[in-house]
C-alpha cells in the first residue's frame, strides 16, 4: 500500500480502530468522568421544617436534612451551615412566622407561584441584586384530618432586608426547604469519609474481600498443587467440577446458603440452631466458595506448566522435594497464583449479591452505592457516585500492585517434558479425597439446595415438605419471557464483544498504529477496574437524556455485558494471535492474497477454536450478571438472573420460582459448559496470566 | 501434461538501488545497492543481523524500505505489496498450514489465482513430483518429517509460476545430510526452470557449491559481490576472508620485498605489492589453510614451526603450526605428521590487507 494511499477512512483497520475507540472512550470514560463530576457536585441541601406551636420552637426533621449541618444557638433560633460556612439562621421566637436572616447571604426578590411555592433566589452578601446564582424553595404543607395535606393558609414572605426575610405560615405546617444551587467541591467527600455508615462500608468491602481471597487462596492453591503433583484418579473430573461452579451465578451461592441457615432456614429449624449465617461471616463464607474455583484452576495451570526438567535439576544440585517446592517450583508459579488470587479479590470486592442477600443490614460499598443511588433518584446521585469513585480507586490500587508485582515476573517456561505426577501412598490418597470431597460438597452445596427446593411448595416464605411442580407451573406462565431476554441479550453481546475483541486484538498485535494501538490497549483494559455497580451507574447518568435515552431498554443491558466483557475477548483473542507465527500470513500473501484475506483464510481458522472457547465462557458469565443488569433493567427486558434476585430479596418473594428459575439458569448454563470442556481443556482459555 | 518450461524472457532481473532500511533508531540496511540477473541464481551471504533477511523482505514486500528503490526488470515495485507481485517465497520455518492438508497447501496459490480445479490438480501434482513427493496430497503437515515439509513449502512456491523465487534459509532446521542433498535439489530445479532466485543463508559453504553469485554481507553493508571463486580466492576484505571459508590472518609488516612477522615467518611477496611506499607499514596477510605447501630442506620457505596440535578430519588433517606469530597457523592437508615435527611451508596464495 502505496503512503499517499493511506487516507484514515479508506483504510478499514483504521476506521474500524477510530470508530472502536470514540465508542469505547464514550461508555468507559466518559461514563465514569461524569460519576466523577457528579462526585464533585455539591448539591444544595434539603430539609423539613416543622413550624413551631404555641409553647414549641420550630425544629428540623433529622432524618430530611441533607447537604447542611445544623446548630441550636438558642431554643428558638437554628443556624444552618453549609460545608462548615454559615448559611442563614431560623428565628422561630415569633408563632406563626419565621425570620430567615443570614451575615454571608443576600436574598433578592421572592416569589410565590400558584401553587404556593416560595422561591427565593440568593447570593452571596455584596454581589448586586441581579447576580443572584442560587435559589431556595420553600414549599408549604399542613397535615389536617389523618393522611390528608393541603397548603392551608397560603406563605407570605416580606424581604426586611438584604439578609433578612419574614414568612407567615399556617399553624402546624411543615415547611420543605429545598436549594437547588450547585457547587464543585469535594463536600461530597467530607461527608462520605466522615461518617460512620460510609466509613463501615468501605471496611466492610476490604475486610470482607480480603479475609475470603485469604481463605480461598490457601485452601484453592494446596488443592491445586496436590492434583498437580499426585496422579489421582479424577483428576479431569475434578477440573470440570471446578470450572462449572466456577460459572455458577454469584448469588446462588448467598441465596441458598441463607435458605438452608438463614434465621428461618431449613437446616436451621430442622436443628433448632440458635444461629443465623446472615452477617459478616456469612458473607465470607458464602464468598470464599464463590472465588476458590478461580484460584483453584489459575494455580493448578500454573504448577502443571512448569517443566519437570526445572524440578529434576534442583534435586540434581541437591535439595530435596520440600526446598524444591519452596524455593523452584512455588516462586514459579507464582504470576499465575497471583493473578488468580487478584481475580478473586476483585470479584469478592465487587460482588453486590452475596452481602445483599445474606446481610441486609451490612453494608459493603456496591450495596451501599445501589442503596443510595435508588434512594436518591431525582437527581442527588452525590453519595452514590462519591462511593463509586472511591471504589474504582481501590480497585485501580489493586491492579496496580498486581501490574508492579508481575511486572518482573512472567516466566514462560517451554515444556519439553510431559510433568511426572507421582502416585500418592494409599494414605494421601485417601487424604486428598476426603479434603477434595468436602471442598467440592461446599461448593455445591448451593447448587443441590436451589435444586431440591425447586420442586417443594413454598408456604408464607417457609419451604414446606409437599412436592410439586407448581414453581416451575408458575416461571413458564409468568416469566417465560426472561428466559428470552436473557438469551438474547446474551447472545447479542457476546456476538459483538467477540466480533469487536477479535478486531482490536488484530489491530493491537498486527497493525501497531503508534497512538491509536497504544490507547486502545489502555482503554479496552479499563472495564476491568469498573465495578458492575458502578459502570451501571455511569450508564445511566449519560444514557438518561435524549438524542441517547437508552436507560431501560434491551440495548443499554446489551452494551453493558459488552463493555465488561470486551477485555476479556482481547486478550484471549490476542494471545491466539501471539501463538500464530506471522510467517503463516506472510506465505499466504507471499501467494497473492490481500491483507484481509490471508487473515480470514489462515489466521482467522487458526483462532477459532480458542475464539469459540472463550466466546461460550462469556455468554454464560454474561447470562449470570447481577451487578449490572440490576440496576439498568426494566420490565419487559427483565433478564433471569433479575427476576431470581427480586424474588429472594422482597417481602412477599416467591422463593418458589426463585428457585425454579435458577434451575433453568443452571441447565443452562451447564449443557453449553458440558460441550467446551470435553471438547477443550477449558482453564486453559480461564487463564488470563497477560492481565 | 502440459510442459511448463520456461524461457529466460520470463525470469526477471532486480536492481536494488541504494537501499536503506531502519526499525526505529537501529539501520538494518544502510544503503544497499545490488543487480540481480535474470535467471540467476544470487546468494545473499552473512552472519546474523548482516540484513540479508531484510532486504530479502524488503524485496518481497513485506517490509518497505526506509529510502532507496527495488526495481523488477526496471519497473519500480519498491512499495508494491507482496501479493500484487508474482513471487515465490519460501520460509526459514516453512510456514506450512497446519489446518491444511498438503495439498490444500500447494494449492492456494492456484486458487488465488482462480485457476480452474482440473487445471490446478496438474500443476499440484507436477509441483509434487517435481520435489519428489508423488501423492502426498492428502497428508497433514504434522504427518511429514522436516525434509518433507520443507520440499511442501518450496513446492507451495513454485506451483503459481512466479517470476522470482525468494528463499530466507530454507535449509537451517534441517540435519546436515539433508540440508546438503537439498540445496543441490534445490539449484537443479532453479535451473531446469530457469527462474531467478535470491537465496540467502550465513552456511558459506551452501553459498559456495550453488550460488551463481554471492553477495556477503555484514551490519546491513554488502562488502562484496563476486562469483564463489571470486568470494573465496580473492576475498575484498578481511571480513571476508574471515567468513567464507578458513583463513590464516597474520598482523605483521612489510619489509622490503617480504611480510615479516616473526624472525621464522617471512613471507615474499609478489612485485605488485612491494610498493616502496608501505615499506615499515603495519598490514595483515591472509592465506587458507590449503595454499600451503610442504618444503623440503634446500627449498625457499616462507615459514618454518613445530606442530603444536592436530586435529583429524577424516579427508583432511588440520595441524596448528607455531611460527612464532602470536596465534599459530592452520594448515590442513591430507599428509600425516605427527605433534612436535618441525614443517617448512610455503604459501602457494595469499591476500593482503592494508
Amino acid at each position: 500500500m502505496k503512503f499517499n494511499r493511506i487516507h484514515a477512512l479508506k483504510d478499514p483497520w483504521k476506521f474500524f480502530t477510530l470508530v472502536v475507540f470514540i465508542v469505547l472512550t464514550v461508555l468507559t470514560v466518559v461514563s465514569q468522568l461524569w460519576i466523577l463530576r457528579t462526585s464533585v457536585q455539591e448539591k444544595g441541601g434539603a430539609f423539613t421544617l416543622r413550624t413551631g406551636q404555641a409553647d414549641q420552637p420550630a425544629e428540623i426533621e433529622a432524618e430530611t436534612l441533607s447537604g447542611f449541618t445544623v446548630h441550636q444557638e438558642t431554643p428558638s433560633v437554628i443556624a444552618l451551615a453549609r460545608a462548615g460556612h454559615d448559611f442563614f439562621s431560623i428565628d422561630s421566637s415569633v408563632p406563626g412566622q419565621i425570620i430567615l436572616s443570614s451575615q454571608t447571604t443576600s436574598f433578592g426578590e421572592p416569589a410565590l407561584d400558584e401553587d404556593g411555592k416560595l422561591t427565593i433566589p440568593y447570593g452571596a452578601t455584596g454581589q448586586s441584586a441581579a447576580h443572584k446564582p442560587a435559589t431556595l424553595q420553600i414549599e408549604q404543607k399542613v397535615f389536617g384530618a389523618l393522611f390528608q395535606s393541603s397548603t392551608g393558609k397560603r406563605l407570605q414572605v416580606e424581604r426586611l432586608a438584604p439578609g433578612s426575610l419574614r414568612i407567615q405560615h399556617a399553624p402546624r405546617a411543615y415547611l420543605n426547604f429545598r436549594d437547588s444551587s450547585v457547587r464543585f467541591g469535594l463536600g461530597n467527600y467530607i461527608t462520605f469519609f466522615t461518617t460512620g455508615k460510609y466509613l463501615d462500608a468501605i471496611v466492610n468491602s476490604l475486610l470482607i474481600a480480603l479475609t475470603a481471597t485469604v481463605v480461598a487462596g490457601v485452601v484453592g492453591t494446596m488443592l491445586a498443587y496436590l492434583y498437580a503433583r499426585y496422579k489421582m484418579p479424577m483428576t479431569s473430573a475434578v477440573i470440570s467440577l471446578v470450572t462449572m461452579a466456577s460459572v455458577s451465578p454469584p448469588f446462588l451461592g448467598a441465596y441458598a446458603w441463607r435458605m438452608l441457615l438463614g434465621s428461618s432456614g431449613i437446616v436451621t429449624r430442622l436443628l433448632g440452631l440458635n444461629w443465623t449465617i446472615m452477617g459478616m461471616h456469612g458473607v465470607i463464607w458464602v464468598i470464599i466458595w464463590l472465588i476458590f474455583p478461580v484460584v483453584f484452576l489459575l494455580s493448578y495451570d500454573s504448577f502443571v506448566s512448569i517443566d519437570n526438567s526445572m524440578r529434576e535439576c534442583s534435586y540434581s544440585l541437591g535439595a530435596d522435594r520440600r526446598r524444591t517446592f519452596f524455593r523452584i517450583e512455588l516462586p514459579l508459579a507464582i504470576p499465575g497464583i497471583v493473578t488468580g488470587l487478584y481475580m478473586a479479590l476483585m470479584t469478592a470486592f465487587t460482588d453486590f449479591g452475596t452481602p445483599y442477600i445474606i446481610s441486609l443490614d451490612l453494608n459493603t460499598l456496591p450495596v451501599l452505592i445501589y442503596k443510595e443511588f435508588m434512594s436518591e433518584v431525582g437527581g442527588n446521585y452525590s453519595i452514590a457516585s462519591t462511593g463509586s469513585v472511591v471504589m474504582v480507586l481501590l480497585s485501580s490500587a489493586v491492579l496496580l500492585v498486581q501490574r508492579l508485582y508481575l511486572a518482573k515476573r512472567s516466566y514462560a517456561s517451554i515444556k519439553t517434558q510431559q510433568p511426572s505426577a507421582r502416585t500418592p501412598s494409599a494414605a494421601k490418597k485417601v487424604a486428598i479425597e476426603i479434603l477434595t470431597l468436602t471442598l467440592i460438597a461446599m461448593a455445591f452445596v448451593p447448587h443441590i439446595t436451589v435444586l431440591v427446593t425447586s420442586f417443594f411448595k413454598w408456604e408464607a416464605g417457609i419451604l414446606s415438605s409437599i412436592p410439586t411442580w407448581e414453581n416451575f407451573v408458575r416461571l413458564f406462565n409468568l416469566s417465560l419471557n426472561s428466559i428470552w431476554v436473557t438469551l438474547t441479550t446474551g447472545t447479542a453481546a457476546t456476538l459483538l464483544t467477540f466480533s469487536v475483541g477479535i478486531g482490536i486484538a488484530y489491530v493491537i498485535v498486527k497493525k501497531r498504529y503508534p497512538f491509536f494501538g497504544q490507547a486502545l490497549n489502555i482503554l479496552v483494559m479499563i472495564p476491568y477496574i469498573i465495578p458492575g455497580t458502578v459502570l451501571a451507574i455511569g450508564f445511566i447518568l449519560i444514557f438518561n437524556k435524549p438524542p441517547l435515552l437508552l436507560t431501560g431498554t434491551w440495548l443499554i443491558l446489551v452494551l453493558a455485558y459488552f463493555v465488561r466483557k470486551l477485555p476479556y475477548a482481547v486478550k484471549s483473542a490476542e494471545s491466539a494471535l501471539y501463538r500464530i507465527h506471522p510467517a503463516l500470513e506472510e506465505a499466504a500473501r507471499s501467494l497473492g492474497a490481500t491483507p484481509a484475506k490471508s487473515f480470514w483464510d489462515v489466521t482467522f481458522p487458526l483462532m477459532i477454536g480458542g475464539v469459540i472457547s472463550g466466546a461460550t465462557l462469556s455468554f454464560l458469565q454474561i447470562m449470570t450478571e447481577i451487578s449490572s443488569t440490576i440496576m439498568l433493567y426494566r420490565p419487559p427486558w427483565k433478564p433471569m438472573t433479575a427476576v431470581i434476585f427480586e424474588n429472594t430479596i422482597d417481602a412477599g418473594a416467591d422463593f418458589g420460582v426463585a428457585s425454579a428459575m435458577t434451575v433453568v439458569l443452571m441447565v443452562m448454563l451447564y449443557v453449553p459448559l458440558y460441550f467446551i470442556t470435553t471438547k477443550t481443556r477449558k482453564p486453559k482459555e480461564t487463564r488470563i496470566e497477560e492481565l | 501434461m502440459k510442459n511448463y518450461e520456461r524461457n529466460d524472457a520470463q525470469a526477471v532481473s532486480v536492481t536494488i538501488e541504494n537501499v536503506v532500511k531502519k526499525f526505529g533508531s537501529f539501520q538494518a540496511l544502510g544503503g544497499v545497492s545490488l543487480s540481480i540477473r535474470s535467471g540467476e541464481f544470487f546468494t545473499l551471504l552473512g552472519p546474523s543481523g548482516c540484513g540479508k533477511t531484510t532486504l530479502l523482505r524488503c524485496t518481497a514486500g513485506f517490509e518497505r524500505p526506509t529510502s532507496g528503490r527495488i526495481l523488477f526488470n526496471d519497473a519500480d515495485e519498491t512499495h508494491i505489496p507482496p501479493w500484487e507481485k508474482n513471487i515465490g517465497f519460501v520460509f526459514q520455518n516453512y510456514a506450512l498450514w497446519p489446518n491444511k492438508s498438503v495439498y490444500a497447501n500447494i494449492a492456494y496459490g492456484l486458487e488465488i489465482r482462480k485457476k480452474s480445479a482440473s487445471f490446478i490438480r496438474e500443476k499440484v501434482e507436477w509441483a509434487l513430483e517435481l520435489l519428489g513427493l508423488p501423492g502426498i496430497g492428502n497428508k497433514m503437515p504434522e504427518q511429514l518429517s522436516g525434509g518433507q515439509q520443507q520440499r511442501v513449502a518450496i513446492a507451495r512456491a513454485l506451483v503459481i509460476d512466479p517470476t522470482i523465487l525468494l528463499l530466507d534459509e530454507p535449509l537451517s532446521n534441517l540435519d546436515a545430510k539433508l540440508r546438503i542433498s537439498l540445496r543441490i535439489q534445490i539449484r537443479e530445479i532453479q535451473k531446469k526452470l530457469k527462474i531467478t532466485a535470491i537465496y540467502v543463508t550465513h552456511d558459506q559453504e551452501e553459498a559456495l557449491e550453488i550460488s551463481d553469485r554471492i553477495a556477503v554481507m555484514n551490519e546491513g553493508l554488502v562488502l562484496q559481490i563476486g562469483t564463489p571463486e571470486d568470494i573465496y580466492e580473492r576475498p575484498a576484505q578481511r571480513f571476508v576472508a574471515d567468513f567464507v571459508g578458513k583463513a590464516n590472518i597474520v598482523p605483521g609488516r612489510r619489509e622490503g620485498d617480504a611480510f615479516i612477522c616473526s624472525e621464522r615467518f617471512r613471507i615474499s611477496l609478489a612485485p605488485k605489492d612491494r610498493a616502496q611506499r608501505y615499506e615499515g607499514r603495519g598490514a595483515e596477510i591472509m592465506f587458507r589453510p590449503e595454499a600451503l605447501r610442504e618444503v623440503g630442506e634446500s627449498g625457499r620457505a616462507d615459514m618454518e614451526g613445530r606442530i603444536t596440535d592436530f586435529l583429524y578430519h577424516g579427508n583432511i588433517r588440520r595441524y596448528m603450526v607455531d611460527a612464532g606469530c602470536p596465534a599459530p597457523v592452520v594448515y590442513e592437508t591430507s599428509i600425516p605428521h605427527s605433534i612436535g615435527e618441525s614443517l617448512r611451508l610455503a604459501v602457494t596464495q595469499y591476500r593482503l590487507y592494508a
